[in-house]
């Protein structure tokens, strides 16, 4: 092969640039970020999901959610995610080094689901969203076994449809445990610190 | 590959470089020899490019955050800023007494009577500094008088070293906590002053006996 070396020096350089700009400046900059110990809750945050949620994750990746769902709040004044009431505060990276998939999501078809956890409140809540949909989301009935009626349903039951119920199944249960588990900590002092002060230079020129 | 020598017409002989320049001639001579109907870069158009450059990095100067790694509005620039904690020792301090006191001296900090001394209104807790830290530092054991009656069955474990290992500003906190809680209002103790004291106690492992402390000053 004519100039085997030099193509093999291109290929080298092609590659490894890419690599030392995608993976290892973005490691270099933010692999260092720990979690934030909040000294008078005796925790630190963000903190690490629970089991049943890392499986209901699986689910929420398997089902495509974040084709219409995103899982990052845009900070206030920038987009109407404060108004939606998406959250109180924009995400930073802190909020996600626990995450080795992230599902910021595609589009924002539906709302941001970063604090999803804090407006519904109950599993109840998810399974009603999740077997009925809505105008503009589907009916995941599918998640949903339908079993005969015996006597009282079950506390689980999202709806009875002539003698039988139709409750929860075990992905379904994930999912909802996946869901609630969404919350963003409060803020980080060091974020905060550092993008608070445009706030109040502003408030100065008026 | 390449072909014999005998058979590339450049070495065929047939035409010199004499012939080759004639033939050169009489092809471009009813050539017009004109200069071409290119122009000059026009100068203006030199600015306008390097005025963009310039907006286009100033932009970048004012509106990247310098690409830094914490900063995730575009409008800031890198400053320093402090970002050390500063904790409400009441705050910290409720929260300490709350994880550990409370068992004892109960959440209205009145004791148990018999057992548990009260720290609302009791003179160890508003009387001085150094035996305060003392008592919380290494505990307390035999009889105590407080507000007049006298307990004792049940020793004080230390909270400092050999204890719970609670760290000069935790004790510091809860004391601060406890000196303007249930009624009390003494004022604050500094980890200064914990540490002062803690330093000077260090060899003593033992709990404290009420009349160790009111030897003191």
């Amino acid at each position: 092969m004519k100039n085997g070396p030099l193509l093999f020096l291109g290929l080298f350089a092609a590659f490894g640039l890419s690599w030392a700009g995608l993976a290892l400046g973005t490691s270099l900059q933010l692999g260092s970020l720990a979690p934030y110990y909040d000294q008078l809750e005796n925790r630190a945050f963000p903190e690490r999901a629970p089991g049943i949620a890392s499986r209901g994750k699986l689910v929420y990746q398997d089902l495509g959610c974040a084709a219409c769902h995103t899982q990052e709040v845009r900070r206030a004044g920038f987009g109407s995610d404060t108004e939606r009431k998406w959250g109180d505060r924009q995400s930073y990276a802190r909020d996600y080094i626990h995450q080795d998939r992230l599902q910021l999501g595609l589009s924002r078809v539906g709302p941001d689901l970063t604090n999803v956890g804090g407006r519904l409140k109950t599993a109840g809540d998810v399974f009603k969203l999740l077997y009925h949909g809505t105008a503009t989301m589907p009916a995941y009935s599918f998640l949903f076994d339908e079993r005969p009626l015996h006597a009282e349903p079950s506390p689980k039951a999202v709806a009875v449809v002539d003698g039988h119920e139709i409750v929860p199944s075990a992905r379904a249960e994930v999912l909802a445990a996946y869901l609630l588990n969404l919350k963003t900590p409060a803020d980080y002092p060091v974020e905060k610190a550092v993008n608070t002060v445009v706030a109040k230079k502003e408030e100065a020129h008026k | 590959m390449s072909a014999p020598a005998s058979r590339d017409p450049r070495n065929s002989g047939s035409l010199s470089d004499e012939e080759l320049l004639h033939a050169h001639e009489q092809a471009v001579a009813d050539k017009t020899d004109d200069r071409g109907s290119y122009k000059l870069l026009p100068l203006a158009l030199l600015f306008v490019f390097s005025g963009l450059i310039f907006f286009g990095g100033t932009y970048l100067n004012l509106f990247s955050g310098h690409f830094d790694s914490k900063i995730f509005d575009e409008r800031i620039l890198p400053h320093k800023v402090d970002t050390t904690v500063k904790l409400d020792p009441v705050v910290y301090g409720q929260k300490l007494y709350e994880s550990l006191c409370i068992t004892c001296h109960q959440p209205t900090g009145l004791g148990v009577p018999g057992t548990f001394p009260p720290l609302a209104g009791s003179e160890w807790v508003n009387g001085t500094e150094e035996r305060t830290i003392r008592i919380v530092m290494n505990g307390l054991k035999g009889p105590v008088t407080v507000k007049g009656n006298t307990f004792g069955t049940v020793p004080m474990p230390p909270v400092g070293p050999g204890g719970q290992n609670w760290t000069d500003d935790k004790i510091a906190a809860v004391l601060t906590y406890v000196r303007q809680a249930f009624g009390n209002t003494s004022g604050p103790i500094t980890e200064e002053r914990v540490a002062e004291i803690h330093a000077k106690i260090t060899a003593h492992t033992d709990q404290w006996t009420s009349d160790e402390l009111l030897k003191l000053p």
